[in-house]
């Protein structure tokens, strides 16, 4: 599902170049949940904004994401793969405040090009929260908003799930009800999932554990 | 259309008061427009309503501002004896004495006319009440009785009686109702007492009328010179020909009396330019803040645009959405702007029954057209910025 080779990626700090990617080779699996664990700062947020087309490589040998060579991909081109093939969760849940739960999962819908049709239901439903389907970010818990943010990921039934530190702002019930909907959309949907965390409770809910140092990914078992 | 439209409702109080700037400009802009060219209009308008085909004003002067008795009596025989196609062309030509006097709280013209070509500005109007100068036809008959076969009278023959019995007023509708008038009232005008004689449906040339006589005779010393004359010709298709004959002939303007608007508009021109300044100025402003408020925006929404951009939002969808809410802002300010302009309408009749607002169809097409295309003008920049941010540093953003 997803093969990086060599990816770097450096930010300019005043004058210099601040390297936070060193050379990060990766293979991922169709179907597989990946934890990715790391000290602070050691550039795991970074990894995912490349492997979600977020912001290009600094420099790279390859990056294939569901078969695509995103590597000579434009804007418009990383765009697309994005919009069709990625969904993403935030630690910060990210809902648009303005706009329904329900909206929020139909804007994403709607933005693949397609009519959200029972999409935005169903995916509601999945999370368990129909019910709260027309009241907005800011009249929904903490826990309701991260479940919102997730069916509004896999509403749009993406090949890859990146999660940026779901559980960071939960305590550990909503945690655990959030790593059980990652879990079971992998199970059932067979969704290929990128989480990254710094509870170790959640990470041993992934398939595999991946350390990152300094920049370096490296296995953990 | 739902993100714009959701984000504004979120705002109800900046949308407000974004659609209020936008309004109160657009609004200024039509009233302005409505209130210049509607005054200048219905004073053509009444100009026009003469049953003449030609006026005669003095070389380069400010229709605005005429006033006082250039052409000598001459100009009549001038006029009248012009001919077209080896014959008499003109019917008459009507000699007017213009001033200016202060009735009903303001400056207003007066036209000094001969009472027999009364019916020619009256044309279909209806004499409301009185009569058309009753005194003022005595007070002619008796001044032609004093000239006898002689050009001029001698002003120290009239007595004061006689002159008391030719000073009457006719007023328009409009003029009446704004200062209370009725046929008998008295007011002072040039040293004298001058009664309301007749009062005539609003329409016709001017606001005030007085026998040409009296006027005459009070400011001219009974020299009989005039301000500016009405011709009526025989043939009206001759219009044309004959103004450029007679333009050739006086050493006066000759127009058409259609183009009384846009002499009227000419003598105006720098007023016009002021009142277009101020309103570009005062949209200049409004837009400037609609620039500064979506870009304001912005700024605080650049993590949303981020997540907009996470979901596989393009830059053209960026862009799209905060043009949208731009221009929604602005037609909801261009509409809140027009039911101003319609309201300040409203409050001018009644506070100033004598000004003329006329909001016309083009007025609120350009009205609509500034609105819409200064809010997707203003909001290029700030839609530009948004639709170039890095979706990853969007995102980072607090």
């Amino acid at each position: 599902m997803v093969t990086a080779r060599s990816i770097c990626k450096s930010y300019r700090d005043g004058d210099r170049d601040a390297p936070v990617l060193r050379g990060v080779d990766l293979d991922i699996r169709a179907g597989e949940f990946v934890a990715v664990m790391g000290p602070s700062g050691c550039g795991k947020t970074t990894l995912l904004n490349v492997l979600g087309l977020m912001t290009p490589p600094t420099a790279a040998e390859g990056l294939r994401i569901d078969g695509v060579d995103c590597l000579g991909l434009g804007e418009q081109g990383r765009t697309r793969i994005r919009r069709d093939k990625i969904g993403f969760v935030f630690q910060r849940f990210n809902l648009l405040r303005t706009l329904s739960a329900r909206a929020n999962i139909e804007l994403a819908l709607r933005l693949r090009g397609g009519p959200p049709d029972g999409q935005a239901t169903q995916a509601l439903r999945d999370v368990g929260l129909l019910d709260c389907a027309h009241r907005k970010p800011g009249h929904l818990s903490i826990g309701e908003q991260q479940r919102v943010a997730i069916a509004r990921a896999v509403a749009c039934r993406p090949a890859l799930l990146l999660a940026d530190e779901p559980t960071g702002n939960l305590d550990s019930a909503n945690a655990e009800a959030v790593i059980r909907l990652f879990r079971r959309f992998h199970e059932s949907n067979g969704l290929t999932i990128i989480m990254i965390t710094h509870d170790a409770d959640c990470a041993a809910a992934a398939d595999r554990l991946l350390h990152m140092k300094d920049g370096i990914l490296e296995p953990a078992r | 259309m739902l993100l714009p439209l959701a984000n504004l409702m979120h705002h109800k109080l900046r949308t407000a008061l974004c659609a209020a700037a936008v309004g109160i400009g657009v609004g200024m802009m039509v009233v302005q427009l409505s209130l210049s060219h509607g005054t200048l209009n219905e004073v053509a308008g009444r100009m026009e309503s003469v049953d003449a085909e030609l006026i005669v004003l003095p070389r380069h002067a400010n229709v605005i501002f005429q006033g006082g008795a250039i052409f000598p009596d001459t100009y009549v025989d001038l006029i009248e004896s012009a001919e077209l196609d080896g014959g008499p062309a003109v019917t008459r030509a009507v000699p007017v004495f213009l001033d200016t006097i202060r009735l009903g709280g303001q400056q207003q013209r007066l036209f000094g006319i001969d009472p027999d070509d009364m019916p020619g500005f009256l044309g279909s109007r209806r004499l409301e009440a009185g009569e058309v100068f009753p005194g003022g036809r005595a007070f002619k008959e008796c001044l032609e009785a004093l000239r006898g076969d002689q050009r001029r009278y001698d002003p120290e023959r009239v007595t004061p009686e006689a002159l008391s019995g030719g000073c009457e007023l006719m007023i328009d509708s409009r003029l009446a109702r704004v200062g209370g008038y009725r046929v008998g009232d008295e007011t002072d005008i040039f040293g004298h007492r001058f009664r309301i004689v007749g009062i005539v449906e609003a329409g016709v040339a001017g606001r005030v009328f007085a026998p040409i006589q009296t006027i005459r005779h009070i400011l001219n010393g009974g020299v009989p010179w005039s301000s500016m004359f009405f011709v009526k010709l025989r043939d009206p298709e001759q219009a044309e020909a004959m103004a450029d004959l007679l333009s050739g002939r006086l050493n006066a303007t000759v127009e058409l009396k259609t183009q009384y608007g846009a002499l009227l508009r000419e003598s105006f021109a720098q007023m016009y330019t002021y009142i277009n300044l101020a309103s570009g100025v005062a949209l200049a402003v409004c837009f400037l803040f609609i620039m500064l408020t979506m870009y304001t925006l912005i700024l605080e929404r650049t993590r949303e645009i981020g997540v907009l951009r996470s979901l596989g939002a393009t830059r053209r969808y960026v862009l799209h959405t905060v043009l949208c809410e731009s221009m929604l802002i602005c037609a909801l300010g261009t509409a809140f702007g027009i039911a101003l302009a319609y309201g300040v309408r409203a409050v001018v009749t009644v506070a100033m029954p004598l000004s003329t607002v006329d909001i016309q169809a083009r007025f609120l097409m350009l009205a609509v057209g500034v609105g819409l295309v200064g809010g997707a003008a203003s909001a290029l920049y700030p839609g530009y910025r948004a639709a170039r941010l890095d979706p990853a540093t969007a995102l980072s953003y607090e």
